[in-house]
């Protein structure tokens, strides 16, 4: 596979999810809504979460 | 909110392919400066955004209504990743052998997922098809640092989280020599 046949690949998978261009004022807008999802669920299941799930989610932040 | 990264940034991703991990994307939703920087990767310095399926579906199954679950999907859309199709898995079940083994050899981590291990070959599967390609995490432990140099990071801090997200390249030269003698 090129080089350029790699980008195009990708521009077809994001044809393909219908991507569309967010404008900062609509992507803030979402990521405000969002953030209020991941409060709610940081609130409840983070408790019942597994460590590695944790991690998934928030990453870590482990020093080398 | 404060974010801090290091001087190569610009011209890290500049062209590049980044393959973000889940704890990028929830990091995105946390912090108005982040997802304008993560955008501006895309809309300034054309880096490609990608990643795989299940980490869409990672992010994803916070949700627990409809509502939510709409709000999350779109909130990806916003940011633009693309989901490399299936194809990766396909790739990975044909080359990937090399790969696997060095994770499980890989000093580093132990145990990794499957969903980690797919997302860190993916500059491996494709370092003949890309110049510049990295993953992008803050799941630091999760990455093999004697495969993978950490070659650049975000910080952000708003007084109660302190994240930091890591660049990471494939290296060819640490991998062939802990793939030696498969």
């Amino acid at each position: 596979m090129s080089k350029n046949e790699f980008r195009q690949e990708i521009e077809r998978a994001r044809e393909r999810q219908n991507a569309r261009e967010y404008t900062d004022d609509e992507a803030e807008k979402i990521r405000q809504k969002a953030a209020k999802v991941f409060e709610h669920y940081e609130s409840d299941m983070v408790k019942r979460m597994s460590e590695e799930m944790k991690d998934r989610m928030h990453g870590n932040y482990l020093y080398r | 909110m404060e974010i801090i990264y290091t001087d190569n940034l610009a011209k890290l991703v500049t062209n590049a392919t980044l393959v973000i991990d889940t704890c990028v994307i929830v990091d995105t939703t946390k912090s108005p400066e982040f997802l304008a920087l993560m955008r501006r990767m895309k809309g300034e310095y054309n880096a490609a955004l990608v990643s795989i399926p299940a980490v869409k579906q990672e992010v994803l199954s916070v949700a627990d209504n409809k509502k939510e679950y709409e709000t999350l999907k779109e909130s990806i859309k916003a940011l633009d990743v693309v989901f490399l199709p299936s194809a990766v898995e396909d790739k990975f079940e044909r080359e990937g052998m090399k790969f696997s083994i060095a994770m499980r050899r890989s000093r580093y981590v132990k145990d990794p997922s499957f969903v980690d291990k797919l997302l860190l070959a993916i500059p491996y599967l494709y370092r003949e098809s890309v110049e510049k390609i990295f993953v992008v995490t803050s799941n630091h432990k999760d990455v093999p640092l004697d495969i993978f140099d950490r070659v650049g990071f975000i910080a952000r801090d708003n007084g109660k989280e302190f994240s930091q997200v890591g660049i990471y390249k494939f290296n060819q030269e640490k991998f062939s020599k802990i793939t030696q003698k498969i």
